[in-house]
């Protein structure tokens, strides 16, 4: 396959991005561009048709700017890849429409594809790993992905709500601003007392509504705002870095990939680096504007699956909330 | 645990959270199952959890043992140190030994498992990881009735519920069949085992079991919550 040029579009929650990629000829990847916008909730959390509003808005001028920043035009492009799921229902469905008017405009192809393997094959890429086992933290998804047997496979997930969205919860509750993890990131470095929060792992999946619900009473009871940002992240990073090694012993993979909104944490990034290296392992660390959703990693998804010939016809393009990470056949690789 | 007790001779098996090493306790057979400390974890919450899961597994151990199930006797505990000493029990995992048996003792073994589980499960204990590695065959005719012995019982404890004996079984279910694939329809004979061994609860714990099968990913699943 020729060298080809793809412009990503993500939506699937509050976050609307374009981003750019080249794939050359030997499929090596370079990203030209990426234009992100994140919707914040004025207070609560996200409200689906709200945060679709606003992505509706913001779509058009991210795109020409993606665009514009790659110095490419629409036709020049060789696909138009959206993200088709899994996520909210109208912010997904803004994002495809955009999709398949670009593409119709431009004349090209479109391509859907799976959110949560986008953030694993980004990692693939860009990072050099082959064959990783990715951790995948993000507000709504907490998962442990790998391939295995032709698909990618989930090795364990939050039983409940995802890490992120644990956080953001917490961050209401405590006045912090929206998404709250780096917010938390910055009281942490103050905590100085570990709290007794729950710690619940059961095989590789985790659950993390036992921890909120201890931290929300702790909070009302008067514990420090930074002991108790610290003690979230310490608890709910060791809680995901531990079913992540789980996963890799059981499926024996040397290589672990961050990915998602939560990998952009510091000390998360840290105690998968302590744990790969306990492990004789190596851990790939994706810079945080490609951990958190972007268009980019969805343009790259769209160029692997294009050169394998798997673009998606007009009738097939409708979005779809719950597009579980191991319905996709892979042929791309 | 006094070191000058405990004698180490070879490493066993070394996994994702501990590692386990045969040698000798007061000149008794034994197994040592170390959990290492996590250099990614915070050192308090990681001595926390390392003290927690030992406790934990030497009362699911002792408890499964008062359920007459066949469970490795713990010698000592060192919880500071994460640290068990455990009986040594001989002989081949099922795991190891199942695809090598003659039909009859397969069929001896298969309805054994069954009735080690279903026995945990009419205690009130499941198992946590039921996998065929987690089953040692100490036993088998002419040497006298078929014996298999239950280790590692590290994710399990009291459990009351009929939808955490529904997934013990289905992790069994997805073991047994995976590793065992030339022998997938002697499951009838670990169920068949399991009815014997718990006679009051097995129809319930067998159709969540399917249920469990069916839901898959993304669905509403039961609540499960295991502290460390």
């Amino acid at each position: 396959m020729d060298e080809s040029v793809v412009l990503g579009i993500e939506s699937t929650a509050h976050t609307a991005s374009a981003g750019v990629v080249r794939r050359d000829a030997g499929g090596g990847f370079e990203v030209l561009s990426i234009r992100s916008s994140s919707w914040s909730p004025p207070k609560g959390g996200i409200h689906p048709r709200e945060a679709a509003n606003d992505h509706a808005e913001k779509l058009p001028g991210l795109i020409r700017g993606a665009l514009g920043e790659a110095r490419v035009g629409p036709r020049e492009l060789s696909a138009v890849a959206f993200a088709q799921g899994p996520g909210l229902g109208p912010c997904l469905r803004t994002g495809a429409s955009a999709a398949r008017a670009l593409s119709a405009v431009a004349g090209v192809p479109l391509v859907g594809v799976n959110h949560c393997v986008a953030h694993l094959e980004v990692g693939r890429a860009l990072m050099g790993c082959e064959d990783p086992v990715l951790l995948y933290a993000s507000g709504g998804n907490t998962q442990v992905i790998a391939y295995a047997a032709g698909r990618y496979r989930v090795f364990g997930e939050t039983l409940d709500i995802g890490v992120g969205n644990m956080l953001d919860k917490y961050g209401r509750a405590a006045s912090l601003p929206f998404p709250s993890g780096p917010a938390i990131e910055r009281l942490a470095r103050g905590g100085r007392r570990l709290l007794p929060l729950p710690y619940s792992v059961k095989g590789m999946d985790v659950a993390f509504s036992g921890m909120l619900t201890s931290a929300m009473q702790m909070r009302a009871d008067g514990a420090s705002e930074e002991d108790l940002a610290m003690s979230l992240q310490e608890v709910a990073f060791a809680m995901l870095v531990e079913v992540a090694e789980r996963a890799m012993a059981h499926v024996g993979r040397d290589e672990l990939l961050l990915g998602g909104g939560v990998a952009a944490n510091a000390r998360l990034r840290e105690m998968a680096r302590l744990m790969a290296e306990g492990r004789g392992a190596r851990a790939f660390v994706p810079e945080p504007r490609l951990c958190v959703d972007n268009g980019a990693m969805i343009a790259v998804l769209g160029a692997m699956m294009l050169a394998a010939g798997a673009t998606t016809r007009l009738e097939d393009s409708a979005v779809r909330q719950r597009f579980r990470t191991d319905e996709v056949e892979v042929t791309w690789r | 645990m006094s070191p000058a007790w405990w004698r180490v001779e070879e490493v066993i098996a070394q996994g994702a959270e501990a590692v386990l090493l045969s040698g000798t306790w007061l000149g008794r057979a034994a197994v040592l199952k170390l959990r290492a400390p996590k250099a990614y974890r915070h050192p308090e919450l990681d001595a926390r959890i390392r003290a927690a899961r030992a406790r934990a597994e030497a009362r699911a151990l002792r408890d499964g043992r008062a359920a007459g199930v066949r469970t490795p006797a713990v010698l000592d505990i060192d919880e500071g140190a994460g640290a068990l000493v455990l009986e040594r029990i001989d002989g081949p995992t099922v795991r190891a030994a199942y695809d090598g048996l003659p039909d009859a003792d397969r069929a001896r073994v298969a309805r054994a498992l069954g009735g080690v589980l279903g026995a945990l499960h009419d205690a009130g204990l499941v198992h946590g990881d039921p996998t065929t590695s987690n089953f040692i065959v100490e036993r088998l005719p002419p040497e006298g009735s078929v014996s298999l012995a239950t280790i590692d019982m590290s994710m399990g404890g009291p459990a009351e519920g009929v939808e955490e004996r529904g997934v013990d079984l289905r992790l069994l279910h997805e073991a047994f069949c995976s590793t065992h694939h030339l022998h997938e329809r002697e499951f009838a004979l670990v169920l068949e085992g399991y009815r014997a061994g718990n006679p009051g609860g097995a129809e319930g714990a067998i159709s969540r079991m399917d249920a469990i099968a069916s839901r898959g990913r993304y669905q509403a699943r039961g609540a499960k919550e295991g502290t460390g």
